[in-house]
């Protein structure tokens, strides 16, 4: 009678014939899952991410069931499958196999999502201070340079492992999910999912650092800039030029860099249809994919693994020095600045950490809650797009000589 | 008084009409960029005497958008 109940609802069946640890994990898992997609609804974690993110999670640990043959798995997805032979039969079952496996280990979906934030980004915030802009952003990488010391001689992690996981430093989903899948294909899943979970806090947490660094009276320092009128055609001449030089430098991040700036070279050539496909449907099609196959990769099995905690350790400590590095950026040109008499607002530092436009948008926050006259906003989103191409460039660093050194 | 745009984008709303009177700080109206809205201050207390520009408008940095006196 029980085993015919249990056949009858495998999904509960399946809990008392898995080792008692996994049943656990399982279910607390698509309790967190139902927290992460609730968390989504109230706005207090990015919905975007988290609302399929978290009823990945649910379907995928609640949803298993008995396979042929014995074996017990779900009709969702199967990560783990590497035969050529055995893949193209999975996707014959699996509905999200063929987007995993054509769209993930290439970082195809990665880049779709940075099509997008390219034909959202508005690069004349860059030119309006370009070396502040940059110098910011570098400073903002702090953290993925620290983290991956950290990770290598505090928790004696593989140096690919400890690249992988510092890219989150970086703060760009994408490019942890392109960097971690190069690097440390077996951690991907809990790499990108601490990340994407991580980089939604930066909106609660942030603010926090900044008030702690920046003292009141400096964070309403209000910026005069002309964002300069750059005629589209040099616009677009720059990103074509910007473009091929980086390519050039690291091809590894080739891929990144052309969807990036690919998106911004349709927008400055008027190409209403296409910024319209890549800012409005394909990043969005891209990131709710995104989010529902990390959620449905994370099953028992994968979060178990020993290393979850340190990732989660690393993670945070990467977050959490890049603000710092950023800030500690915005001051040195605030001091560079003002030997000008020129005035500079250090909270700018934040927007180096290239979480796009999160980041730019706390600074302009946090400046405007002191001085409501205070406009940081367009340098603090040329800091912010800085961000986004120095951290590919140290994601695209890390890819390069972690395999030498591996070899 | 001008009130300069601060940074380039697109209006997305107005929140005075001509004759209006208005206090320091009270919100004039909001330019988007980036898919960032922001609040356009008003400078000091006045009465809004010219709108120099419309909902969905793209204005550059450092045009004039209000005149207040």
């Amino acid at each position: 009678m029980l085993e015919f109940l249990s056949y009858l609802f495998p999904g509960i069946g399946t809990l008392f014939v898995m080792d008692p640890v996994t049943s656990i994990v399982r279910i607390l898992l698509i309790v967190f899952g139902f927290v992460l997609a609730y968390l989504g609804f109230k706005g207090t974690l990015e919905p975007l991410i988290m609302i399929p993110m978290g009823l990945g999670m649910i379907a995928v640990n609640a949803g298993t069931m008995f396979l042929a043959g014995g074996a017990i798995g779900n009709i969702i997805i199967d990560p783990l499958v590497s035969d050529p032979s055995a893949i193209v039969d999975v996707m014959q079952v699996n509905f999200l196999q063929p987007i995993y496996n054509l769209t993930f280990s290439n970082g195809l979906i990665a880049c779709l999502v940075f099509m997008g934030i390219g034909a959202r980004s508005e690069i004349s915030f860059l030119l309006a201070k370009p070396w502040s802009s940059i110098a910011v952003a570098l400073f903002a990488e702090l953290g993925t340079f620290v983290t991956l010391i950290l990770g290598v001689k505090l928790f004696g992690l593989d140096a690919p492992i400890a690249a992988a996981i510092a890219t989150i430093g970086g703060a760009d989903g994408p490019m942890v999910l392109v960097g971690s899948l190069m690097m440390a294909p077996e951690l991907f899943v809990p790499i990108s999912i601490i990340a994407y979970l991580y980089l939604s806090l930066t909106y609660g947490g942030y603010p926090f650092i900044i008030k702690a660094l920046v003292p009141k009276k400096y964070r309403g320092i209000d910026m005069y800039v002309e964002v300069p009128e750059v005629s589209q055609k040099t616009k677009f001449t720059f990103i074509i030029i910007a473009c091929a030089f980086l390519c050039l430098l690291l091809p590894v991040a080739a891929p990144l860099f052309v969807s990036f700036f690919l998106g911004m070279a349709v927008k400055e050539a008027n190409m209403g249809h296409y910024t319209e496909l890549l800012e409005k449907s394909l990043s969005y099609l891209a990131t709710l994919l995104l989010g529902l196959i990390l959620g449905a990769l994370c099953e028992a099995q994968t979060i178990l693994d020993p290393q979850v905690i340190r990732i989660l350790i690393l993670g945070i400590l990467a977050l959490a020095i890049s603000a710092v590095g950023g800030l500690a950026g915005g001051w040195v040109m605030y001091l560079i600045h003002k030997r000008k008499g020129e005035d500079f607002n250090p909270t700018v530092g934040i927007a180096g950490v290239s979480c796009v436009p999160t980041t730019a948008k706390l600074a302009q926050h946090a400046a405007q809650e002191e001085n409501p006259f205070a406009m940081i906003l367009p340098v603090a989103m040329g800091a912010n797009i800085s961000g986004v191409i120095t951290s590919a460039i140290a994601t695209g660093v890390f890819i390069t000589t972690i395999s030498m050194v591996v070899k | 008084m001008e009130v300069k745009a601060r940074m380039p984008g697109q209006v997305m709303a107005i929140n005075v009409a001509v004759g209006d009177a208005v206090n320091a700080k009270d919100v004039l109206g909001t330019i988007e960029a980036m898919k960032m809205e922001q609040p356009i201050p008003c400078p000091k207390a006045g009465t809004v005497k010219e709108i120099k520009i419309a909902v969905g408008d793209k204005v550059k940095s450092g045009q004039v958008l209000f005149v207040i006196e």
